[in-house]
């Protein structure tokens, strides 16, 4: 299929998409919504629901050819009160589960990791003092977020302190520096 | 035939009560284990920066 057919084949998906959202809104009155119109946003995100507790979020990553329900889940650790971990889990459609392999596999990882700052960004509304650990289990997911953080560093640190951290040490984030894992809280003023 | 949607809760369940994701959840808890409990996270506290 010529690239200008599949373009348009993909809009016409996606608005179709939002149809669809606007339509399962009305039919959650009681759960939280949240879209391009409830939410002001600096890069384009999906709509994604909340629970009332805002440590689990779900959205539809859409693409002209299929959609993966994404789960983003806090989780707060058990023996360190305040930090949670950031879990972001691809449900997929046979019912199956699979942790984040590639946020790629829709070609919108973009969109993916703005729908999740905004999933973080509403979360830290509700939990002002508490800690983010955002990690991969795989070296090449921990060079995605590094990627994605260093891309969006000068946007991350309007807002947050993002470090950095290997084994028991963590540091303010360092651009080219390899870390196993990264921990975002909200920047005091 | 109209599709049964689920509520969020319903979905929030379906997804947590998976082994799978609990055992995603306590794989990277484990992994942060060190950091925890080797000072990292209460020396990142600490630390003003």
């Amino acid at each position: 299929m010529p690239v200008k057919a599949q373009r348009k084949r993909r809009f016409t998906f996606v608005k179709d998409y939002f149809t669809f959202a606007t339509h399962t809104t009305a039919q959650l009155p009681a759960s939280i919504w949240y879209s391009q119109f409830r939410v002001s946003m600096q890069s384009e995100f999906y709509p994604f629901q909340s629970d009332d507790d805002r440590l689990y979020f779900d959205f539809f990553s859409v693409s002209y050819d299929k959609t993966i329900t994404k789960a983003v889940v806090f989780t707060e650790f058990s023996y360190a009160k305040r930090l949670f971990n950031l879990a972001l889990v691809d449900v997929l459609s046979d019912g199956e589960l699979s942790d984040m392999a590639t946020s790629g596999n829709n070609l919108d990882l973009e969109k993916v990791m703005a729908t999740v700052s905004q999933c973080i960004r509403l979360f830290f509304e509700k939990y002002p003092d508490a800690e983010i650990q955002i990690q991969g289990n795989t070296p090449a997911k921990n060079r995605l977020y590094r990627m994605v953080i260093t891309r969006e560093l000068s946007n991350i640190r309007k807002y947050y302190e993002i470090y950095g951290a290997n084994g028991p040490l963590a540091e303010p984030f360092e651009v080219g520096k390899a870390y196993k894992a990264y921990v975002l809280k909200l920047r005091t003023l | 035939m109209k599709t049964q949607v689920k509520t969020i809760e319903e979905r929030k369940k379906q997804v947590l009560s998976d082994p799978r994701v609990q055992a995603i959840i306590i794989e990277k808890m484990e992994a942060a284990r060190e950091f925890i409990e080797g000072g990292g996270l209460e020396k990142m506290r600490a630390a003003k920066h």
